[in-house]
């Protein structure tokens, strides 16, 4: 039966991104000016256009534009970045490993986080602790990205002098082995801590409301009256059902983490997707945002996706809908 | 080792927490105390990353009905604080332009230019002559201005590049005191010289004009007729005038210093009286290092000299 | 409440300003004080009119996009649910994909490709925003369509369309408002990250263009950063508040 919903599921995807490349076509049609300047942004000479022209098939019908259009893009090939000066798949993916780090370290964070600060506030129901983390979060979720990073780098890098301010490296040092781990994490933390804070207050709020809940439970109090101890009845029994609407927000919360780091890879000067995204859609560097766009898309499915099949696997009664 | 941080504050937080020796430009906000602290040195110059002997320049499209009446052009130019350009976006590093020739190029100085002065009454005064009336404190609407339609609003856009938002900010601020309503255009360099020079889809924009070492470098292409066209960075206004033209041949033709100098002298005051563009502030940038460095060039190869203990 | 304040400053905001938002009128980065409460930045704005001056852009924004979501929301909501069948199917498949297209990237393209403007912003943030309240609209239809009054109107005689605009619609609508302004709040959000990264309209006054101000000028002037930013976060949570307000007083049910 769980085959038959992967494979259901499979399919399912398959139109999701169809549209997802008919969305890009139709926005570079639609945009105002000869489509070659959409495509290929404005900075480029004469030869350059020609190239994109024909590599998109620009002076043939609308029809056979979508074919080589979606052709291209289901290679991978975006066309080459002139600003760039390098093809734009490539361009994109020596990002790709900063801000995968990025947005990995900040979902673990905000899960676990979550979870933890979740369960805390259901223990200590009604407490000061419980109040302020309440208050806390919903600030959290409030809050734009941006401004937490800038008071981040206010208050922590600047007037305290913590953390480094910018980028992923220090410049000074050309450090080798465990040392430029070390040299990355520290660059990494505040970035990190404020990428999560948002979804962070968001799982923690989901948690809190299940986990008081279940404490409420049967179950759960047979398991206090039986004397198990506090962690364990919170963690145990507790923990368990509330888990399941965690999980399912998992897929769209990397949305949100992934359109996060756009904003935060500026503020921290991070050498990210993001950063590159900013910078291109400046200078119009069509092919470069354009295959950011698909990448971020597919990303996005595939969290969609695979959060759905754990689902799944975790809740069998979801198989058969 | 060379590192490009985007952020100005960045850059000085990095300055300062010693991951960087130098910085090319160092943010005004910040300037003060870094030149206040022993830790450091600084290097004034007027070389920019675009050239030297840079003038910020607000360019009027002549293409434009609105702005063929020299009056408008000068109410504009009354209306500008120059020095407030200078101190608020610059933070005071550069000087408010006193010719359409950078003062630091010897051979095109002296001779009675003067370029309109800040006076909001004089502005005020030279738009209702010119055609543009004014009801209380709104903008401004056309009563008979040659070519323009009656009853149209003095609006007009200004494009510059993202990088000097501060300067269109003011502009925008400085124009609606005397009744024009200024809509901003940020568009990226690549995108700002096709708008400007290919397409000269814009009404009034600004540009750093680098006038370089000699006038033949830097100054002639903006103003020639035989520059109008779309090479980027020439002449941005359409401006044309058969003796502004043969005024810069005959520099070129003589080696007679005196005779070139007679020349410039003469062009800049033409240009002055036609106001095809407005000269805004000479631009100056501050290099800053650590006291530790030192032979620091002006230029961008700076660290082909430098040496730090 | 906080709702309420943002509100009224947007309405309000030429009167309670006390100075242009785009003029200058005061000195250079001046800190908070009783002349400029907020301070002024770079070129002597001052930042409290700014401040006044975004919450009429953010209610622009917010109250525009609200009802092209809850326009395409409800529609489709309401159809998907009362029709059923290969509608619904098809309908939700639809919905799903809004779900997973990413709202804040799609936002990007449209900037780079059609250049700054509230206009296009609000269209694209509308356009892409509504899938979350078309299934909670959808959900509520499946479990009225079945009820008594429902069944006495179809017995009535009522044709469809007026089924659904004048029974099932109402009924839907409390819910859908609650996930209306959780959604609003996200838009707010992405159009003040947008104007951030300096994607937003220069001409229009808005708290992301402060925000984006304020980076260059961190370590000299904290206010244009800590008072945009406040803004923002007392108007976002006024709405998810609200949102709660609305659930607790249609007992409980979100």
């Amino acid at each position: 039966m769980l085959r038959r919903y992967i494979g259901w599921r499979l399919l399912q995807v398959l139109p999701t991104c169809a549209g997802i490349l008919l969305v890009g076509f139709l926005l570079i049609q639609l945009a105002p000016g000869d489509p070659v300047l959409a495509l290929a942004g404005a900075s480029g000479d004469a030869e350059y256009y020609a190239f994109m022209r024909d590599k998109f098939g620009l002076d043939e019908s609308l029809p056979s534009q979508l074919a080589s259009y979606t052709g291209n893009m289901l290679r991978g090939d975006f066309g080459t970045s002139y600003v760039q000066g390098q093809p734009a798949m490539d361009a994109i993916w020596q990002r790709v490993p900063a801000t995968l780090l990025l947005t990995s370290s900040a979902l673990v964070l905000s899960t676990a986080g979550g979870l933890a600060v979740g369960v805390l506030g259901a223990a200590r129901r009604g407490s000061v602790s419980d109040y302020a983390l309440n208050g806390l979060t919903l600030g959290l979720y409030a809050a734009p990205v941006f401004w937490l990073g800038q008071l981040a780098i206010l208050t922590l890098s600047l007037r305290l002098g913590w953390f480094p301010v910018q980028g992923m490296t220090t410049a000074r040092e050309s450090n080798t082995g465990l040392a430029a781990v070390m040299d990355v994490a520290h660059h990494l933390a505040l970035p990190v801590v404020v990428l999560a804070g948002q979804q962070l207050a968001a799982v923690s709020r989901l948690t809190r409301s299940g986990v008081a809940e279940e404490l409420r439970s049967d179950h759960v109090r047979t398991a206090w009256s039986k004397g198990v101890g506090e962690r364990a009845v919170l963690f145990r029994h507790a923990l368990r059902r509330p888990l399941l609407p965690v999980v399912t927000i998992i897929g769209g919360r990397v949305g949100h983490l992934v359109a996060g780091t756009v904003v935060i890879e500026t503020v921290f000067g991070w050498p990210g997707i993001g950063r590159l995204l900013v910078t291109s859609s400046q200078s119009r560097d069509m092919p470069i945002i354009l295959g950011i766009f698909l990448l971020v898309a597919l990303a996005v499915v595939l969290a969609n996706l695979l959060t759905d099949l754990a689902y799944a696997w975790l809740d069998p009664r979801i198989r058969f809908r | 080792m060379l590192r490009v941080i985007p952020d100005a504050a960045s850059q000085v937080a990095a300055l300062e927490a010693g991951e960087v020796d130098f910085l090319f430009g160092a943010p005004g906000p910040d300037l003060e105390r870094l030149q206040n602290d022993d830790a450091y040195s600084t290097l004034t110059t007027s070389v920019n990353p675009g050239g030297s002997n840079c003038i910020m320049t607000v360019t009027f499209n002549l293409d434009r009905p609105i702005f063929s009446d020299v009056r408008t052009r000068r109410a504009i130019g009354n209306a500008l604080d120059r020095d407030a350009f200078l101190e608020r976006v610059l933070f005071g590093q550069g000087r408010v332009a006193q010719a359409p020739i950078n003062s630091l190029i010897e051979v095109a100085q002296g001779g009675d230019i003067a370029l309109p002065e800040y006076d909001v009454e004089a502005a005020e005064g030279l738009l209702d002559e010119a055609g543009w009336v004014r009801e209380g404190d709104g903008t401004r609407t056309a009563d008979s201005v040659q070519g323009v339609q009656d009853g149209s609003p003095l609006a007009f856009d200004f494009t510059a590049f993202p990088d000097f938002a501060q300067y269109a900010e003011l502009f925008r601020a400085q124009l609606a005191e005397i009744g024009a309503d200024v809509t901003l255009r940020p568009l990226e360099p690549p995108v700002f010289a096709e708008t400007v020079f290919t397409d000269r889809d814009f009404d009034t924009n600004i540009i750093s004009y680098c006038n370089g070492a000699d006038p033949e470098i830097g100054v002639r292409r903006m103003y020639t007729s035989a520059n109008i066209g779309a090479v980027p960075f020439s002449n941005a206004a359409g401006y044309s005038d058969a003796e502004v033209d043969r005024l810069f041949d005959e520099a070129l033709a003589t080696v007679d210093t005196d005779a070139r100098a007679e020349a410039y002298r003469q062009l800049q005051e033409i240009l002055a009286e036609d106001l095809p563009y407005l000269w805004i502030v000479e631009t100056e940038s501050t290099r800053v290092f650590t006291s530790d460095c030192a032979d620091f060039s002006e230029s961008g190869h700076f660290a082909e000299t430098a040496t730090c203990s | 409440m906080l709702t309420g304040l943002v509100v009224v400053a947007g309405v309000c905001a030429p009167w309670l300003a006390p100075y242009d938002p785009f003029a200058v009128d005061g000195p250079s980065l001046a800190g908070p004080s009783r002349t400029y409460l907020m301070g002024t930045d770079a070129l002597g704005r001052d930042l409290f009119s700014g401040v006044i001056f975004g919450a009429r852009t953010a209610l622009i924004v917010a109250g525009t996009t609200a009802v092209i979501v809850l326009a395409i929301g409800l529609l489709v909501g309401t159809v998907s649910g009362y029709v059923g069948g290969r509608v619904d199917d098809l309908m939700m498949r639809f919905t799903e994909f809004f779900q997973v297209i990413p709202r804040f990237f799609t936002a990007i393209i449209v900037v780079a490709l059609f250049g700054p403007g509230l206009d296009r912003l609000v269209l694209v943030l509308g356009l892409t925003s509504w899938s979350m309240l078309a299934r909670v609209v959808r959900a509520e239809v499946l479990s009225l369509r079945r009820r008594d009054f429902v069944e006495a109107a179809r017995a009535d005689g009522a044709s469809h369309g007026r089924i659904m605009l004048r029974e099932l619609l109402p009924n839907a609508l409390p819910a859908a408002l609650v996930y209306l302004g959780l959604i609003v709040a996200q838009v707010l959000l992405i159009e003040a990250s947008l104007g951030f990264l300096g994607l937003g309209d220069p001409n229009a006054m808005s708290w992301g263009f402060l925000a984006s101000e304020a980076q260059r000028f961190l370590r000299v002037a904290w206010w244009l950063s800590v008072f945009p930013g406040l803004s923002i976060v007392v108007a976002v949570l006024g709405l998810n508040l609200l949102g709660d307000a609305v659930t607790d007083q249609a007992g409980g049910r979100p």
